[in-house]
């Protein structure tokens, strides 16, 4: 009796080891960095294309008015939890001096200045965005909401930001580590480990039911589900109809995806499928971009997956590329090369 | 890898204190909510949107909070099934005797970027999406004044349950409504017209079969059909 006390004990003990190890590892800001340059980026680019039609779906004469969007965001008993500061502007001219407002926030979010407040209100603009919006998004936009959520629990401005730069200006171990090609970083902490570990179990979770979602269809079963997903004009942005002629082409791929989707929560973890779980995920991405008509999602989903990657593998693989680009500038152009050593480096 | 020979990283800035216990149990039970309503709306999806009670009121438990942070979401890409797509025909007319015009979104050849493009689709299947024909489902039929009181007693239930129905159908068409007025709105001031009116259109994508043997085009006429403002009544 009292050895399966004590087993059971055990048990518990070894969960909350584990789940200490999980969450309250302090981990380095690389990974979380790259998200953010990237995640930056895509954020900056999904509210820039806003700005082609911005009074036509922002405005006060929108496709989807404010008080529409209001009403569609209710829930039954009438609550609307969707808030967003756009409801209430009304005048173009404070509406463009609100949307450039963002744009600079994006902006600087990805270079890294003033890290702490930008992804704070990045965070702010995107949700009030999405909540505005409704009735004109997609899969893109639930993944940046998710990224930039993210971005504000971490050091995302802890490595190649603006804010590492101006923090280690004039001291000498940055000066070394600038003359040698070390990527200088802040040091690892917990609040990032926690941002990099609620992005991984996000990704786990939309691939979870995403794979649940297409096992309750017929399509994704009889190995059609990739051919209808390519004969959709609306999407396609290659012809894809020669592999009509192909079935067990079409068959293989979407039994794979089915399959690669719905256990990709468990294959991403063990370090011998993970590489394997992420090229399948950059595959399947791609091919969304390229074929589907869909590059920003693809590239959005691509930028989730590297939650994935470890921070010490980020660091040094930039820290790889960054040294081969030097290599071949110093061949191509030997005295740019030599002047814009420093910079280079500085700016890693 | 070059990456072996660059020196050891020294790190500059400070890893701060460890966290205390109470720390890491109140930041625990925050992350053990936080996923547990990134999940409630996915899962609330999977079973039936809402068919299953305890789904739904998971889900609605942190409606709130996944709402107002943009999280409830299905993520049930091109499923069940990739199926048919939705477009959205307009006609503007105009009381100065000026031609009525129509037009159709998406339109892949006016709408650029591609990501700009996407968005008049979203607008198009949203408009689809939040469909709900102008008139309800017929009421339960009572049971005979000869029923049993079991018979009674299920018909109380079902008259419950088609009322419940009946309050989501208002709510559900008083926004799809809502939304075909807003976009009709916004036509009649982009072209400074009188009138405008949006008809939902349904494009079935084309079987491997009719590509392969008829050498149908997946724009094909025959692909596209009108749907109905007035469904037939169940």
């Amino acid at each position: 009796m009292n050895s399966g006390i004590q087993s059971i004990a055990n048990w518990f003990r070894e969960v909350a080891r584990g789940w200490d190890r999980f969450w309250f590892t302090p981990a380095l800001p690389h990974t979380l960095a790259l998200v953010r340059i990237c995640g930056g980026a895509m954020l900056l680019y999904t509210h820039a294309v806003w700005s082609l039609n911005l009074n036509a779906f922002l405005g006060r004469d929108a496709w989807v008015d404010a008080r529409t969007a209001w009403l569609l965001n209710q829930d039954n008993q009438g609550h609307n939890y969707a808030w967003s500061y756009l409801y209430y502007i009304d005048s173009p001219a404070l509406l463009w001096t609100a949307h450039i407002a963002a744009l600079i926030v994006f902006a600087l979010l990805m270079l890294g200045l003033f890290t702490r407040v930008t992804s704070v209100l990045a965070w702010v603009i995107t949700i009030a965005y999405c909540n505005r919006l409704t009735g004109t998004l997609f899969g893109l936009d639930q993944i940046n909401a998710f990224i930039a959520t993210y971005l504000i629990v971490g050091d995302s401005g802890g490595a190649w930001s603006l804010d590492r730069w101006l923090a280690q200006r004039g001291k000498p171990l940055a000066q070394r580590n600038a003359r040698e090609g070390v990527p200088y970083s802040a040091a690892p902490t917990i609040r990032t480990n926690i941002a990099i570990r609620l992005l991984q179990v996000h990704m786990c979770v939309i691939y979870l039911f995403g794979g649940i979602a297409k096992m309750r269809g017929e399509t994704w079963w009889d190995g059609s589900a990739l051919w209808y997903a390519f004969a959709q004009l609306e999407y396609q942005s290659i012809d894809m109809t020669w592999t009509a002629q192909h079935r067990w082409l079409l068959g293989l791929f979407t039994h794979v995806t089915v399959f690669w989707e719905t256990f990709y929560c468990f294959l991403v973890w063990p370090k011998l499928t993970r590489p394997l779980c992420l090229a399948m995920a950059v595959g399947v991405h791609l091919g969304i971009a390229i074929f589907l008509g869909m590059k920003t999602f693809g590239l959005a989903m691509i930028i989730g997956n590297l939650a994935f990657v470890y921070p010490e593998t980020v660091r040094d693989s930039v820290a790889w590329l960054s040294g081969l680009s030097r290599v071949l500038l110093r061949k191509t152009h030997p005295q740019v090369a030599s002047r814009g050593s420093l910079a280079v480096a500085a700016t890693r | 890898m070059a990456a072996r020979n660059i020196p050891q990283n020294e790190p500059v800035g400070r890893t701060g204190n460890p966290l205390p216990v109470w720390g890491k149990a109140i930041i625990s039970a925050l992350i053990a909510a936080h996923i547990a309503a990134i999940t409630s709306t996915p899962f609330a999806f999977a079973c039936n949107r809402g068919a299953s009670p305890i789904a739904e009121a998971f889900r609605n438990f942190f409606l709130p909070y996944t709402s107002a942070l943009y999280l409830a979401h299905g993520y049930a890409f091109f499923a069940p099934d990739p199926g048919p797509n939705h477009l959205v025909d307009y006609t503007v007319e105009f009381d100065d005797g000026r031609p009525a015009q129509k037009g159709r979104f998406p339109d892949l050849k006016t709408e650029r970027p591609r990501l700009l493009y996407h968005r008049y689709f979203m607008l198009s299947e949203a408009l689809h999406n939040r469909f709900a024909p102008p008139q309800f489902d017929r009421e339960p039929t009572p049971p005979a004044l000869t029923s049993s009181a079991g018979e009674r007693e299920r018909f109380a239930v079902i008259k419950k349950e088609y009322e419940d129905a009946k309050t989501r159908w208002q709510q559900d068409r008083r926004r799809y409504e809502a939304m075909r007025e807003s976009i009709e709105d916004h036509l009649k001031r982009a072209y400074g017209a009188d009138r405008a009116k949006v008809t939902r259109v349904e494009h079935r994508p084309a079987d491997p079969d009719e590509v392969l043997y008829e050498r149908r085009a997946l724009n094909a006429a025959e692909s596209y059909r009108e749907l109905s403002e007035t469904p037939p009544m169940r």
